[in-house]
């Protein structure tokens, strides 16, 4: 076991090394997220300014803002880019060079993906948390914490990064097979997009469509934790069930990521020679 | 050491239509085309031993190699490396290979470069005593503690081949396969890989496979030559033989001014074997073998009969070997 970490930890911490060579890099994406927080926060206000009832679908404007904070943060703690590395290893030829490692190239990219994410805790998520604390202050955001639910919010988003990993491995070795990754990121950021709850809360969706969401694995990595921490879940069983149902998606995603890396790999073609 | 049996490669291609209609075309139905990359090949190599192999841009060398590795799986036939099958027990496998490909880095771009040699350290488990032992090895030979420190995308391509060749030796594999290492390199750095490759290998019996395009390479490391041309290995065997058999011929171009008849065949009344000539408007360009002529003697003559305006003297490259061979379908 300790040699497992002594193994892939170099990993995380060459990413986490790499991002701070890329300080401007590092400066826009914060820009940016934040410039997206106020886009969404007018939208908002234009929809409820302009709707006759104060509470739509069961959020208040406030319910509201706080699952658009809420869901910046979560998605920043699972923000993963396995596709991404794997569609460079692929272009670059890069994949040959992992592969000639002793190291499994899945636990690699996990500990890659591991790295990003205390990048964004450190760059991103830690100045939201304080900017939401201070914002707290204020306004009377519509959550109220309690021990089992902070427990339960951090099970749950370690549950999501987890798939949030496997969905973006899954989709990376899919480019193994297709070599052209623009069409399946595409695809990816649109299904995600529908499905995880990024843009709305699911439960805005028509019935039909939120029971196609049910059957996806995207809303486990988004969309349960956000619900979690938001106190959504009326009891302690309820919420337990919603983390064995992530852990279950854990296992499938498993599972296809080890059928689908057996074709790949050989399919495998390293490009440029 | 490592062996090989009847390994095949087959890639298989969409062939793509050209311009706006063939797109189109293609993206209805795409035409499959089947490319034998490598051709049921066999060959052994023994510890210790370092092979120079040999042939032709997409002649089957790097595909050999991947497979080699455990990068590709062959299509048909056997590897064994070091009693492993690459493909099938790959992380096992490499734990005893150390790879480098002249045209990829496997050292972390933004990173200084120790920091690599950190990471790699942890992945192979390289213990404390050993990294401090061969690191200093390596700055010895690499002379690479001039630029330890720089981050490897701020390397110059001289650097960073010699420090992705001490990173591919770091955990002292048994086996070390070498893609074109010295390609793009000057004399001075080509040297000192040559160095490092010829100190590990008589250190540690490290057994080496290198694919070059340049014969001094292959002269200074090598005592023995497979050449692969479509895929077959055309020649396995020493290079003395082949140096005695095809390293004697030169060539020799002359630019000449005004249209002159020689005749070569003549003069020297040799056979085609020995002396080739080939004319191109005012250029001449004459192969000949040095042990039945020298180079002084045919300069002599021909500018004694013509005014030539430039002259090209070259050594038959290792290509031209190979297309000679390749040309007769079989060796000698």
């Amino acid at each position: 076991m300790h040699s497992f970490f002594k193994k892939y930890l170099p990993f995380s911490k060459a990413q986490m090394q790499e991002f701070v060579n890329y300080r401007a890099h590092a400066i826009v994406w914060v820009l940016m997220e934040f410039m997206f927080l106020v886009l969404q926060y007018f939208i908002w206000k234009a929809i409820y300014d302009n709707s006759p009832n104060e509470i739509i679908n069961g959020y208040s404007f406030l319910g509201m803002i706080t699952y658009v904070l809420l869901v910046r943060v979560v998605s920043s703690l699972t923000f993963v880019m396995p596709s991404e590395y794997i569609s460079d290893d692929i272009r670059s030829g890069a994949i040959a060079m992992n592969l000639i490692k002793p190291i499994n190239y899945r636990t690699q990219l996990f500990f890659k993906s591991l790295g990003d994410i205390v990048n964004s805790i450190v760059f991103f998520v830690i100045p939201l948390v304080v900017t939401l604390i201070i914002v707290a202050f204020f306004v009377d955001l519509e959550v109220t914490l309690t021990l089992p639910v902070i427990l339960a919010f951090i099970c749950s988003i370690i549950f999501a990064f987890t798939i949030r990993f496997f969905i973006g491995y899954i989709f990376g070795l899919i480019i193994f097979l297709t070599i052209n990754s623009f069409g399946i990121f595409q695809l990816r950021r649109a299904i995600e997009g529908i499905f995880s709850g990024v843009i709305i809360p699911l439960h805005f969706f028509p019935e039909w469509l939120y029971q196609i969401a049910l059957f996806l694995p995207f809303m486990q990595g988004l969309y349960v934790p956000v619900r979690i921490f938001m106190g959504n879940y009326e009891t302690n069983t309820d919420i337990l069930n919603a983390l064995l149902f992530q852990l279950m998606w854990i296992g499938i995603l498993y599972v296809i990521a080890i059928f689908f890396w057996k074709k790949a790999v050989h399919r495998l073609v390293v490009l440029g020679g | 050491m490592i062996e090989a049996k009847n390994l095949s490669k087959t890639f298989i291609k969409y062939e793509k239509g050209v311009g706006l209609k063939g797109m189109l075309k293609t993206f209805f139905k795409a035409k499959k085309v089947e490319k034998k990359a490598v051709d049921n090949i066999s060959f052994r190599i023994d510890k210790g031993e370092i092979v120079g192999y040999i042939g032709a841009n997409g002649a089957g060398k790097s595909t050999t190699i991947k497979m080699l590795a455990g990068i590709l799986t062959p299509s048909s036939g056997e590897v064994i490396v070091d009693g492993n099958n690459p493909k099938k027990d790959r992380i096992k496998n490499a734990y005893n290979i150390g790879v480098v490909f002249g045209q990829r880095t496997q050292l972390w771009w933004d990173l200084p470069l120790i920091e690599t040699y950190g990471i790699l350290k942890e992945i192979y488990n390289v213990s404390d005593q050993d990294y401090k032992e061969r690191m200093a090895f390596f700055n010895e030979v690499l002379d690479i503690d001039s630029f330890i420190k720089s981050p490897v995308r701020t390397l110059s391509l001289g650097q960073r081949m010699r420090a992705d060749i001490a990173a591919s030796l770091l955990h002292n594999p048994k086996v070390l396969f070498l893609d074109e290492p010295t390609v793009g390199l000057d004399v001075v750095a080509k040297q000192k890989m040559r160095d490092a490759i010829k100190l590990m290998n008589q250190k540690f019996q490290t057994t080496v496979i290198l694919t070059t395009h340049d014969l001094d390479d292959i002269e200074e490391l090598c005592k023995r030559i497979m050449i692969i041309d479509e895929g077959t290995i055309i020649y396995d065997g020493s290079i003395d033989k082949i140096k005695k058999d095809f390293g004697f011929m030169r060539q020799v171009e002359f630019e000449i001014k005004e249209d002159v008849t020689l005749d070569f065949k003549e003069k020297y009344k040799l056979s085609e074997e020995d002396l080739k000539v080939s004319r191109e408007l005012n250029k001449i360009s004459v192969q000949f073998n040095k042990n039945k002529i020298s180079v002084s003697e045919i300069t002599h003559y021909v500018m004694k009969h013509a005014f030539v305006t430039d002259i090209n003297i070259s050594e038959t490259s290792i290509e031209d070997i190979v297309r000679n061979i390749y040309e007769k379908g079989h060796y000698a």
